[in-house]
Order: structure tokens, then sequence, then C-alpha cells
């Protein structure tokens, strides 16, 4: 790889290591900054906008006050004994989060050059071998294009496997762009009525299904991932539709089902923004859903 | 016949195959642990022989009191035992000391308090930061670490071995005195150490002086080298003692063949004595099936009592038959060794002639593995499986998988069990096997790579053949099957404490340095200067322990000692002793450094005088500056900041050593590393004042290899790349790494298959050793407040493993804390 593409800058949120629900094996998962899509059980509501934020966790604050003196930005304000946080001052410069001595703080969100995210990614390759390897995940991973391009030719060509998740929705060049680069898709198949998609969503889904059958019918290696949510797409017509995208797709994976979680809704709180909570479904709910699609005659993935 | 080995059982699937004789079993060996305080008779049997021995030469009065024991305790016979032989049978329960209430203890507790009150001031002197200095006399393990300022015995979560008072009344006790005496100030340790001491049973001062008198010493923390007795049968020893009787010339060596033929003959005795005991029994029993399993077992004592074993059932009962007698001259931390290897023959020859199937060999194991849970038997007893055979090839096996199937159903402490990876020859099954039973959550088994042990021991002088035999002797420490003398330790370095004394030491005395690296080569001097201190220590040590010792019942066993004509402690055996210099503490000490380095040397935020200050203080009225101090990088998170300050203390550590063999060149001993902790993460914690990195006094130090607790936030394959940055070349005694895995994360099939990889990975990077807790924090959190739904859960402590709710509260909340991050 050329140096200039590794000079490619992109926002990152974090590098998680030991990720082992982001595809096969020990992989290291780098989530990207910004989406196009706003599903309302996002889990990474921070990933959501391409600008970096400042997280506040309240729990942790003890309230001694060094982030109202280290702050150029008049960002933290104590009235009493409330600690207010104006995000909308905030320059991101991490004065507050190095002095505060209660881990209260974060900036989230990193400009980084991908060389020095192949870099770090680099350090688990031991670990890699087999099916393991490295995922870029989001936000919208390909929101960043260029940037995650570079990530995946640069790990490939130190031979990392990759993965690649997307929520499907973007042009298909996008995707065939990467398809050198990437040994397994994973595209997120969430909702197939797109009235419901709209609503929960926020955007169009006609594409989705597209790509799904295009990376199937390239010969790319495709596992199509399902959050169900109680209420929303828990529904028999989904189910059926997840099982028939598997069985019409001989080559596909499989579909691999993601109950909903609440892990979101504490991190939003942090950024300072609103969330919609939905009911967690309970395990036997969940053996419940895979139960029946695959009753409908489902390939479903990493069941047990 | 033979098995598809590469099928590996679901752990359902092993939990279907317990049987109404397995359950039947498992509940004896429960109301025997539930039967309440047990009082030895070794002691007053020996002693009492001794007495009756004046004037004899010292090895046959000791192995007179040897035989005098065995033939002066019971012979107890449980329901639905499929082995024969009880260690109760010289324990039997206390029921006068059973009677007393809590009440009862509250009382005598208190007036031992008070008296220690009364002269607790003067008492208090000044130790050496080294907690295990050697000690000139002839004291035990125990009584040694008992003679310092720790407290051993209510911390060791299981019966110790001279324990009266019950764990929990003992536990209730410390909790309760240390609020009513709040104004004392207690250490951490203190209260539970008087305690310890007051409910000692007393044997009295006769029984003392008689055992002092001929240094009674017995072979424990070894393995008596049943891969030879099992190709043998004592009466082949027999005949080689009474030949070398025959032909020695000195009067030395005939007393001390004389010896060895009085323990063995002992021995072929006792094994008898239990033939008879189960044939009466039989002949007592009404169920024909019953009575008929008597007959058969108190046919098998008989023969081989004498004979070499034919079948993997004869073989069964010698190798628990000579475990249990060794138990019963007093040793503890026996090993059963490597017992995969030296009863595949039995097991493979049984198999093929159809008088043996899977369904009963795996009910015999779970008759061994609940044998070693029987209580006073819980002295860290291990059993080794995998790795390579002597010869170099693989050695895994059926009956490699059959124990790990057999541990994955029991879920029990004991067998403390390890399975030995080899990187080249290991199959693949062996890993998948391992984290099957790990998943069955009872922290077993710890894993051992053959890349590090092998050639390593090689480097301290013991030929590759032995060195292929090597196991963990208790808990981690490793040591070579049938060949050694008992395990010693001659210096246990706690790392923080030393940096902490150089803190204050250095701003007392008005020290400057002109950078980090000064202060930092001050300290690695110190722990030069401490570890010469212990080879020192280890020299005299290893006098006191053998001079005059003597064990002739190990002497018959151990390879070496007949041929010499030298007795086990007289330098008999082929491959000696190892000699531990511990360190502990690790990531404390690291994690100290690093924030020195940071906020003294670096931003220059605080001097070394604030620092001493805030220390000596406590931290008390400095929680900000402690809060800062905690965000210093960490050891353990794939950081070379703070990396590389532990890799140059483990080297610094290691090679002083190794130093200490070329410097003293002992005959049959030699010098190794120990990162194990045991229990003294929280022992030396209690003695540790407050350190550089924000702890505070009294509390837990990081423990074995592994980071402060809690502080590993990267996940597992950061924390690994740390501990490989180590050297692995100088690891020659224990190495430990705790690693929690979280049921939550991996409970499917791809993150069963990810933590398999893991494993792959760090034996591919020579990881010298790891051992899992697969157990989510609530499960933990839960078992301490209703200990009595949750008495089967356990965990993994150091190199051992413990039923939680028989933990100490400390060690129980370290736990919890090393468990949390995981899920947080």
């Amino acid at each position: 790889m050329d140096e200039k593409m590794r000079e490619v800058e992109g926002v990152v949120f974090g590098l998680q290591r030991f990720s082992i629900h982001d595809g096969p094996g020990i992989r290291t998962t780098v989530f990207l900054k910004g989406c196009n899509v706003n599903c309302l059980w996002c889990h990474n509501p921070e990933g959501i906008p391409l600008r970096q934020m400042l997280s506040y966790n309240a729990s942790k604050c003890i309230g001694c006050r060094r982030c109202e003196q280290v702050c150029p930005q008049g960002v933290h304000v104590f009235e009493g004994e409330e600690h207010k946080v104006n995000r909308d001052l905030c320059k991101f410069c991490g004065k507050c989060v190095e002095e505060c001595p209660g881990e209260a703080l974060e900036v989230l969100g990193e400009r980084m050059k991908a060389g020095k995210v192949i870099k770090q990614l680099l350090r688990d390759k031991a670990y890699f071998t087999g099916e393991g390897g490295i995922t870029l995940s989001g936000g919208e991973a390909l929101m960043q294009r260029e940037f995650a391009t570079a990530i995946l030719k640069g790990v490939k060509e130190e031979g990392v496997k990759t993965a690649l998740e997307s929520n499907g929705t973007l042009p298909w060049e996008y995707y065939e762009g990467v398809l050198p680069y990437v040994d397994i898709f994973l595209i997120d198949y969430k909702v197939t009525n797109p009235e419901v998609y709209k609503k929960y969503v926020g955007g169009d889904n006609s594409k989705v299904e597209e790509t799904i059958r295009r990376l199937h019918d390239a010969g790319a290696k495709v596992r199509v991932r399902c959050p169900i949510i109680p209420d929303v797409n828990d529904t028999e017509d989904h189910f059926q539709k997840i099982a028939e995208l598997t069985k019409e797709l001989p080559n596909l994976e499989g579909a691999e089902i993601l109950p909903y979680h609440k892990l979101g809704i504490s991190k939003a709180a942090r950024i300072g923004i609103e969330s919609v909570e939905f009911e967690m479904p309970a395990n036997e709910t969940v053996t419940e859903w895979k139960n029946s699609i695959i009753a409908m005659g489902g390939r479903l993935v990493n069941i047990d | 016949m033979a098995r598809d080995l590469t099928r590996i059982a679901s752990l359902s699937e092993v939990k279907g195959r317990i049987t109404p004789r397995i359950k039947a079993m498992r509940k004896v060996v429960q109301e025997l642990n539930d039967a309440g305080l047990r009082k030895t008779k070794l002691y007053n049997n020996m002693a009492a022989s001794i007495m009756a021995t004046k004037g004899e030469p010292t090895a046959i009065r000791r192995a007179k009191g040897f035989a005098y024991h065995l033939n002066h305790i019971d012979l107890p016979i449980y329901p639905a035992e499929q082995l024969a032989g009880s260690v109760t049978g010289m324990w039997p329960v206390d029921e006068e000391r059973n009677e007393l209430t809590y009440e009862d203890y509250y009382r005598i507790a208190v007036e031992a308090l008070d008296a220690y009150d009364a002269t607790r001031e003067e008492n208090a002197k000044q130790e050496s930061r080294n907690h295990q200095r050697a000690n000139e006399g002839n004291v035990s393990f125990e009584e040694n670490v008992n003679a310092g300022k720790m407290r051993f015995g209510s911390l060791m979560a299981r019966d110790h071995y001279d324990a009266s008072i019950p764990f929990d009344i003992l536990q209730k006790l410390i909790k309760v005195l240390n609020e009513e005496r709040a104004d004392k100030n207690y250490e951490p340790y203190e209260v539970g150490k008087v305690l310890e001491l007051t409910f000692t049973y007393d044997y009295g001062q006769e029984t003392k002086d008689a055992l002092h008198e001929i240094n009674w010493k017995i072979a424990n923390h070894t393995n008596l080298n049943y891969k030879d007795l099992v190709r043998r049968g004592y009466g082949d020893i027999l005949r080689e003692i009474e030949e070398r009787l025959k032909a020695a010339k000195e009067e030395d060596k005939k007393i001390f063949y004389e010896s060895t033929k009085i323990a063995i003959e002992a021995v072929i005795a006792y094994i008898n004595k239990y033939a008879e005991a189960l044939k009466a029994e039989a002949d007592k029993t009404e169920c024909e099936e019953r009575k008929a399993e008597l007959l058969e077992l108190s046919r098998v004592l008989g023969r081989i009592s004498t004979e070499k074993p034919k079948t993997f059932f004869e073989a069964l009962n010698l190798v628990w038959m000579t475990q249990l007698i060794g138990n019963l001259e007093g040793g503890s931390a026996l090993s059963l060794g490597r017992f995969d290897q030296y009863m595949y023959p039995f097991y493979q020859k049984d198999m093929e002639e159809g008088i043996l199937t899977q369904e009963r060999a795996f009910e015999l194991m779970c008759a061994l593995y609940l044998k070693l849970n029987e209580p006073k038997m819980r002295t860290v007893q291990s059993l080794s499986v995998g790795g390579v055979t002597t010869e170099g090839e693989n050695g895994a096996n059926e009956l490699t998988k059959l124990c790990l199937e057999v541990m994955s159903l029991l879920a029990m402490p004991y067998p403390n069990m390890s399975v030995r990876l080899n990187p080249e020859k290991s199959p693949q099954w062996l890993y998948e096997e391992v984290i099957r039973t790990v998943k069955a959550g009872c922290g077993q088994p710890l894993i051992l790579n053959d890349a590090v042990w092998i050639p390593n021991l090689v480097s301290v002088g013991i030929p590759l053949e032995a060195a292929r035999d090597y196991y963990n002797m208790g808990c981690t420490e490793i040591m070579i099957e049938g060949k050694e003398c008992n395990w010693l330790t001659s210096g246990m370095l706690s790392l923080p404490e030393i940096l902490a004394d150089q803190v204050h030491a250095a701003v007392e005395k008005g020290k400057t340095y002109k950078d980090f690296e000064e202060f930092f080569e001050e300290y690695l001097a110190e722990i030069r200067l401490e570890v010469d201190n212990s080879g020192a220590d280890g020299v005299r040590f290893l006098k006191a322990e053998r001079e005059g010792s003597q064990d002739p019942f190990a002497s018959a066993l151990i390879e070496g000692c007949l041929e010499k004509g030298l007795d086990y402690f007289q330098g008999g055996t082929l491959t000696g002793s190892p000699i531990a210099i511990m360190a502990q503490g690790l990531g404390t000490a690291t994690d100290s450094l690093a924030a020195i380095r940071k906020f003294v040397f670096e931003t220059k935020e605080l001097t070394l005088a604030q620092l001493s200050e805030a220390m000596k203080a406590d931290f008390e009225g400095y929680e900000l500056l402690r809060k800062r101090l905690e965000k210093a990088p960490t050891f353990g998170n794939d950081d070379d900041y703070a990396d590389q300050i532990a890799v140059r203390i483990f080297d610094v550590y290691s090679t002083e050593t190794r130093k200490q063999n070329e410097i003293y060149k002992l005959e049959n001993a030699r010098f190794v590393n120990n990162v194990f902790s045991y229990n003294l993460h929280i022992e030396l914690g209690e003695l540790t004042p407050a350190t550089p990195n924000g702890r505070k006094k009294g509390e837990a130090i990081s423990d074995c290899i592994g980071p402060s607790q809690g502080k590993d936030s990267n996940g597992p394959t950061a924390l690994m790349n740390s501990i490989f940055k180590l050297s692995t070349d100088d690891i020659t005694g224990a190495f430990a790494l705790n690693m929690k895995i979280s049921p939550s994360l991996v409970k499917d099939a791809e993150g069963t298959a990810a933590v398999v990889r893991l494993l792959q990975t760090y034996i591919e990077n020579k990881g010298a050793e790891i051992q899992f807790n697969y157990v989510d924090a609530t499960a933990l959190q839960e078992a301490q407040k209703e200990p009595s739904k949750h008495r089967d859960l356990v965990v993994r402590i150091a190199g051992y493993c413990e039923y939680f709710v028989n933990l100490d509260y400390k060690l129980q909340n370290e736990i919890i804390e090393r468990t949390l991050q995981e899920t947080a």
C-alpha cells in the first residue's frame, strides 16, 4: 500500500480487541463514526454523527470541579451540586478528560490516520490465525469510504482477514470498490416493511436486499445480521423474509439473530441525546424467534 | 474399542453420565466434610513410638514410628465406595469440640485477644520485607508462615491442617472482634492471626518434644513415583531392598536399607489389614451387589499389597493406597503426577481385552477425584495430563480425555488438575477438551506449556527425558515426576513493599534523582540484594530442612534413593529439591513505578516528598491525588509505558535468582523463581502500606503474574500481549496467569471457538501457564449474599481452586473485583 493511503484520515470512536461477535474467530473491531440512518434502538448512538463528541458519565463525577478549572471554553459549569455540560462550546481539546480524576469524561471520536489504525490492529495479529481478523463497523463504516478502504487494503496486505459491517443502503459502487479487500460482509437486514423501516431506521430500505443479492452473486461471503426488536420487527412476515433470503441465496453463510439490548440507553445519556427504550426480550423468546425462522427453512449461524 | 478422540462431548452430555453410584459416593464425601472438626492421631502415635525406641538409630526410629502409626489408626469403609481407604481413619471427628457453640468460641476468643492486647506493643517487632526468612529451627511450611505476621489458616479457605475451629465461625469472629475493638486499630492480619494460634490443637509438650527429638520430616510437596510403582509393585521393591541390605557393607547404608524395609513391610501390612477389613465388611453386608464389590476390593488389595497390578482397577487401587499412605504419614500437597501416562497402558490393555468399559472407567475416575475431596485430603493434591511422553511424542490419549470429562462432571476443587499443551505435538482436540472443561465453571484445569517448561528445566540441570516428565506439584509449582525431594521456599519478596520503602527512605534521606531511570535502577538494585539474601537463606534453609531428617517410606519409592543408599532428605533423590525465591505483586509494583515516572519525573506535578506524605497518610485527605495516581498507565494493557517496567523487574529478579545457582552450586537442589501467589496477594496485601499507584494500605496486591485487580481494561489479548513481553527463558519454578472469561461473552459456538483460539495463541507465543475463571461477577455476588444456596460454586484463586463460599471474605471480594471489570 502506498504511503498516500496510510495518510488518509478518518474519525474512529473505538477499537475493540477480542471482539467475538462481529464475525468469526477473534477479531478487533474498528468503529468508524458517521451513519446515514438512525435506528432508534442503536446500541452505538455515539457513532451516528461524524463529528467528535464529549461524553459525560454523571455517576462517575465526584464533583471536584477540576474540569471547570481547566476548560478554556467554559463547557463545564457547576450550579450548586449539579454539573452542567455545555457540549456546544466544546472544542474537544481533551484537557478536562486528562484532568478528571473520576474518569467521568471522555472525548468520543479521534482523528486517526489509516496507517496508525492498521498498526494498532496488527498488535493482535497472532490471534487472528484461522477465521479471525478485523471488522470495520460503525456508524456506517462505508460513510468514510476512502478511510475504510485504506484500512481494509492495508491489513489485507499484512495477511489479515477482514470483515465489513454495513447497513446495506449505500450505492452499489461503494460495495464493489471494497470487494477485493473484504473476506466477509456482515450486512444488516433490519426491517422488511418499507414503512416500518422508514419509521424506526429513518431511511429507504429498497437497496438493502439488492446489496445482499449483488454481493452474493459477485461471489462474496455474506452473513446477514438481523437485529430483532420486540414489537417492531418480531413479525411473521419479517421472519419469513429472512428465511427466504437464506433459502434463495445458497452461498449466503446464513442469518444471525441479534436480540435487542439496552446498551445504547446509558450511552445516549452520556452524550446528552434522547433515546427510545424498547423491551428486552427474554431468552426463551429469542429461542422461539430462532426456532420459528428455522422452521420456515431459514439458515441461521451461531445459534447455540 | 478406541474412541473418536476428536469428538468433544458437550457439557450437558458429560453431565448426563452421572450414575447412582457416583451420586452416592458424592453424598458420602459431602457428609464427611460436613461432620465438623477432626483431630489427628498422627502426632500422638508418632510420639508414642519415638518414646519407645530410644537409643535406636534415628532412621529406624523414624521407620518404626511410621509403622506404629499405620497400625494404630482406623480402617473406615464407607457406603458405595469403589476405592477403599480413607484418610479419615486417622482423623476421627472431635465430638467434644463440635459441641462448642459460637458463644463458647467467642468467649475463648475474647480472653485470647485480651491477653494479646496486654503485650501487643512489646511484641510488635520489625520484620524483614522478605516475608519468609529461613528459620534455623525445625519447622513446617505452615509453622514458618505462622511464625511471621501473616495469617495463614484463616485464609486457607480449606480446612487448614491443624484447624480446630469451624471456618465460618472463625470468619465471623474476625469480623465481629475487629468491629468491637475498632479503637485498637488492629492491622488487618492481627485478629485472624491471634485466633488461629488460639484455636490450634495442642498435642502436649511431650509429643512436641518427641517429634523434635528426631527432626520428624515427611515427604510432601512432591510425587511418590507412581510411574515406577505401578510397573513394579511393593513386592519387587521389597526384594530390591533386601538384596541391597544383604550387599551393604557400611553401617549407615545397612541402617538406611533396614529403615526402608520396615517402612515397606508396614505398607504391605496396612494394605492387607484393609483387605481383611473389607472382607469382614462384606460378611456383614446383605446386599449381594455390594457384597461382591467389597469382596472384589478385598481381593484386589490383597493382591496389590505385594504383586504388581495387572488391570486398570488394580493399578488405580495401588496408586490410591500409596497416595493415602503418603497423606497418613502427614504429607501434604502430594501429587498424582502424570496420571494419564503411567495409567494408560493398563487402561488400553483392559479396553482391548474387553474387561473394562468406558462407563466403568469413568466411574472409577470419579471415585478417585472424590477421594481427593475428602476432609483433610484437601491440601491441593494435583493431577497432570497431556504434554509429550518421556520420549518426546504426543502423550495425550483416551485417558487424558476421560480425566477431563470427569472433571467437567464433578466440577470440584480437587485434584488440582493441569493439562500440559505442547505447541508442536498436542492435538487440536485437547485444546477443545480443555475449553469444554473450563466452561464447566470450576476454574479447572490449569494449563502448562511444554515449550517453556521443558527447555527451562533442562537449563537448570534437569536431563531432557526427566524434564519431559514435569508436572504441576500442588498448585502451579513445576517439578519432575518421581525423582525429587520436597519443594522448598527460601524467599518471599514483596515487590510493592520494597518500592514503598524506597520512596519513604529517599525522602527521609533527602535524596534526589536526576531522572526516573536513576530512581528505577536503585529499585532494581534492591531487588538484586533481596534475591541474594534469599539465596543465602536458601542454603541455610536447606540445611535445616535436611539435617537429621529421614523419610524411609519416600526413600523406598523415589528414584535414586535405593540405588545410592541415601535417604530422601539426605541427597538420595535423583534431581533434588527446587528452592523457590518468590516475587509477589509485580502488577502493583509496576503500576506504582509507572505513576512515579509519569507524575514525579515527567509531568513533575508531584514531588517524592508529597507522594511519601500522601502514602503515609494512607491517602486520607489526598483522595484527588490518589485518583490521579490511578490514572497512570498500568500493566496488562499492551502499553509499553508500563509493560517495559514489568519486563525489567521480572528480568532482574529472574536472572538474579538463576545466578544463585552459579554462586552456591548446591548439590541436589536448585534455585528457581516463583511468581505464583497462592493467598499471598491477600496476606502480603494486609502487611503492605499504601503504594504509589493509589492502592491503600491493607488492600490486596496484584496476584501471580497478573495486573492490579481490574486494571486490565483492554481485554484478554492485550493482557496476553503484555505477558508475552516478559522473557520466558528464566521461568524455572512457578508462574501463573489468572484470566477471567465471562460466560455471557463466550457461551455460544463462535465464543467457544474464539477462546480455543485464544488459548492456542497463548501457547504458540510461549505463555508459560494460564488458568481461567469462567464465572460472572453477579453469580459471585449472589453467592456472597446467600452462601447456603451456592455451596457448589468453585473458583480459581491462584494456583488452586476452592469453593467460593468457603473463602475468607477479603478473598471473596478480591475475586469479585478481578471478575467485575470483565462485564463492565
